[in-house]
């Protein structure tokens, strides 16, 4: 059993707040993935779970248990740094024993967990070598290796594969993914990277500007972002948000595009409230009774799918997401049109309204 | 011609070898004869004297002594005297100086107000000049009368130490760390600056804190500019003049003459220059025994 729980946390460095009012709930055996732009205050949450930051205000329960004035080494949490933060003058053996060493774990002991954690992260070879003499992506695997012998009740990453080449973070993020069942441990991950977040993650957790945006399950938070914010960072390429003034003719609901054009909402809107609608680029599709009629501008080809961006006016380009043919010529005028349960609609507090609930 | 292509076949587009294409070595002959000229020159004459009768006092004694004067030096005790003061002042600086200076580099490496200026304030004994450093020493702080030792000494009802008299060779050990502390601190602290903060964060996070932090983190990073600081200290340590004609002038006795201060009285008071610069001779090929040794094992410690 261990848990985290966050309770009303926030963090200042003197009069400047970076991060307030967190609340949080982490189950056991969780796989949690902070993700936000950066400087939104994820390190410095997690900082302040690992206890190597204090907390100003709110309290950190792990098990159940205050930890806010624990010592980082007594929380029983183990980090994993972006830097790996390895000890260059020991050899890998030595890296992931320290922990164990300064705990005053017998050698016989020490050198069966070194050894046990060397054969989940294919270290066996290496052990006698010092961090320097290293691949980047064997660094990382000892930097985990040296959080799995402490036996922690949770492990923290901080974006621990952003040093990685782009071959080696797949790989290293289906590592990853597997060892956190094979341990069956809690498990804290920050990155910037939302692909990562979707492919990790049990649970998503979309901070930004030190505040929690939205917690949910990677898909949740997919066909549900419940801000303006979430529904443009989570997703690539990104959504289509368009800004919008609701207006009413004959008692049907229109937003009036900032960029011109017209579509029908379907749901009751005060006139005049500024709207902004969002649509999934893989949501639009092609259709010459489309309510909305676009330039294609750009044509980018992905191989197996192809984006085309269309300028609906005033240089307001829509992406849309389709397979490997083209949906015409750049210069070409196309009619685009989208499943109304495809619609997000974002009030003037950048809040969703919901149009009625989606899976 | 210089730069004409050492090989004119190679001169095509495709280099194979990773051999430079023009032949760069006599570009580098002047500073190299000038440099050989500046060490050749006294070492010959040094070499030239070390064999010749030669007294300022005596004109008449002249011509080749041949190994006299070495066999004058060698079976006199004070050779043997200084040279074994000569290891314990430079060893003993060394010691103190890389003791103080890790100690002096962690602290100021801590966030503390006012850390600029006490940075500013621990470096300032570099700049001194020994002469000046050892007089103020001499005069201001170990003099047995006037001295704030002794003052402080005799405030909280000890006897006075006279310094120079009971212990000649410390208390220039003592002056001497005091400048080059500031060089080893400044040296220390910029590596400790270097020291990944991720590290020591990883560190706390495995249960290291305070001494064990230190001994298992701090001082293996800090090893490589020790042994740095250890052999700049050394060249300069081993011609220490100054700090003892200003103090001790050698005594009480010879109690304090370590090798240049041996040379310098053999030439200058007994006015033996073939003696001194015999005395000369064994220095130089002593310090390249210290010198064979230390650049082996440092050179082994900066390859790790
Ligand atoms: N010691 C400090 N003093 C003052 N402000 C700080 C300090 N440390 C961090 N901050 C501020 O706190 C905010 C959050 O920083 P944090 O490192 O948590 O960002 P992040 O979300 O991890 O960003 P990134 O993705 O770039 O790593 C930033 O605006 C940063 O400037
Ligand atoms: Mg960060």
């Amino acid at each position: 059993m261990s848990s985290v729980t966050l309770n009303q946390i926030g963090k200042s460095y003197g009069a400047l707040e970076v991060v307030s009012g967190i609340n949080l709930e982490i189950a056991d055996k969780e796989f949690v993935v902070l993700v936000g732009p950066s400087g939104c205050g994820k390190t410095t949450l997690l900082r302040m779970i690992a206890g190597l930051e204090t907390i100003t205000v709110g309290d950190l329960l792990i098990d159940g248990e205050r930890v806010n004035r624990v010592r980082p080494d007594e929380r029983g949490l183990a980090m994993v740094f972006q830097s790996y933060a390895l000890y260059p003058h020991m050899t890998v053996a030595d890296n992931m024993s320290f922990a164990l060493r300064l705990a005053g774990v017998d050698k016989s002991e020490r050198d069966r967990k070194v050894n046990e954690a060397a054969k989940i992260l294919q270290l066996d070879h290496l052990l006698q070598r010092r961090p320097a003499q290293l691949s980047g992506g064997q660094r990382q695997r000892v930097a985990i290796g040296r959080a799995i012998v402490r036996d922690p009740k949770v492990f923290l990453f901080d974006e621990p594969l952003s040093n990685l080449d782009a071959a080696l973070r797949i790989q290293m993020r289906i590592e990853l993914a597997r060892l956190h069942k094979q341990l069956s441990a809690t498990m804290i991950y920050v990155t910037h990277d939302q692909v990562e977040a979707m492919t990790m993650a049990d649970r998503i957790v979309v901070v930004n500007k030190g505040g929690i945006e939205q917690v949910g399950t990677p898909m949740e938070i997919y066909q549900n972002p419940d801000t303006v914010f979430v529904a443009g960072f989570i997703g690539s390429p990104k959504m289509n948000l368009f800004e919008a003034t609701a207006t009413t003719v004959d008692g049907r609901t229109f937003a009036h595009l900032n960029s011109g054009q017209k579509i029908s909402v379907p749901m009751q809107l005060k006139p005049g409230t500024q709207i902004t609608l969002g649509v999934r680029p893989e949501a639009l599709t092609a259709d010459s009774s489309g309510p909305l009629a676009g330039e294609i501008t750009v044509i980018e080809h992905l191989g197996g799918e192809t984006l085309t961006y269309v300028d609906i006016g005033n240089g307001k380009l829509a992406t849309i997401k389709s397979g490997e043919a083209s949906l015409g010529q750049v210069g070409d005028t196309i009619r685009v049109s989208f499943a109304a349960d495809r619609l997000h609609v974002f009030g003037p507090d950048g809040r969703a309204i919901r149009i009625q609930p989606r899976h | 011609m210089l730069l004409s292509p050492k090989n004119p076949a190679l001169a095509r587009p495709v280099v194979a070898e990773d051999e430079p294409l023009i032949n760069t070595t006599p570009l580098m002959a002047p500073s190299v004869v000038l440099l050989f000229i500046w060490m050749i020159v006294p070492l010959a004459m040094t070499l030239w004297f070390s064999v010749q009768r030669y007294n300022l006092l005596d004109p008449t004694s002249v011509g080749f002594a041949w190994f006299d004067n070495y066999e004058f030096l060698l079976t006199d005790p004070a050779l043997l005297n200084a040279i074994k003061n000569t290891i314990a002042l430079v060893v003993g600086v060394l010691a103190a100086t890389v003791v103080f200076g890790v100690a002096c580099a962690v602290a100021l490496d801590a966030q503390f107000p006012g850390r600029g200026i006490a940075r500013l304030f621990c470096i300032i004994p570099f700049f001194v000049m020994p002469t000046v450093s050892a007089l103020v020493w001499k005069n201001l702080l170990m003099n047995p009368v006037n001295g704030l030792f002794s003052w402080v000494l005799k405030s909280v009802g000890l006897p006075a130490i006279d310094w120079f008299s009971n212990y000649p060779l410390s208390s220039i050990g003592i002056i001497v760390a005091w400048q080059w502390i500031p060089f080893a601190t400044l040296i220390l602290l910029t590596s400790l600056q270097s020291l990944d903060r991720e590290q020591i964060e990883a560190a706390r996070m495995d249960g290291a804190r305070g001494w064990t932090l230190f001994w298992n983190i701090t001082l293996p990073h800090l090893y490589r500019s020790i042994t740095i600081v250890v052999m700049i200290e050394t060249i300069f340590l081993l011609s220490v003049f100054a700090e003892i004609l200003v103090t001790t002038s050698g005594g009480p006795g010879e109690a304090s003459t370590t090798l240049p201060f041996l040379i310098y009285k053999t030439a200058l008071l007994d006015y033996d220059v073939g003696g001194a610069s015999a005395g000369g001779v064994i220095a130089i090929i002593l310090a390249n025994i210290v010198a064979f040794f230390l650049v082996r094992t440092i050179a082994h410690n900066l390859e790790r």
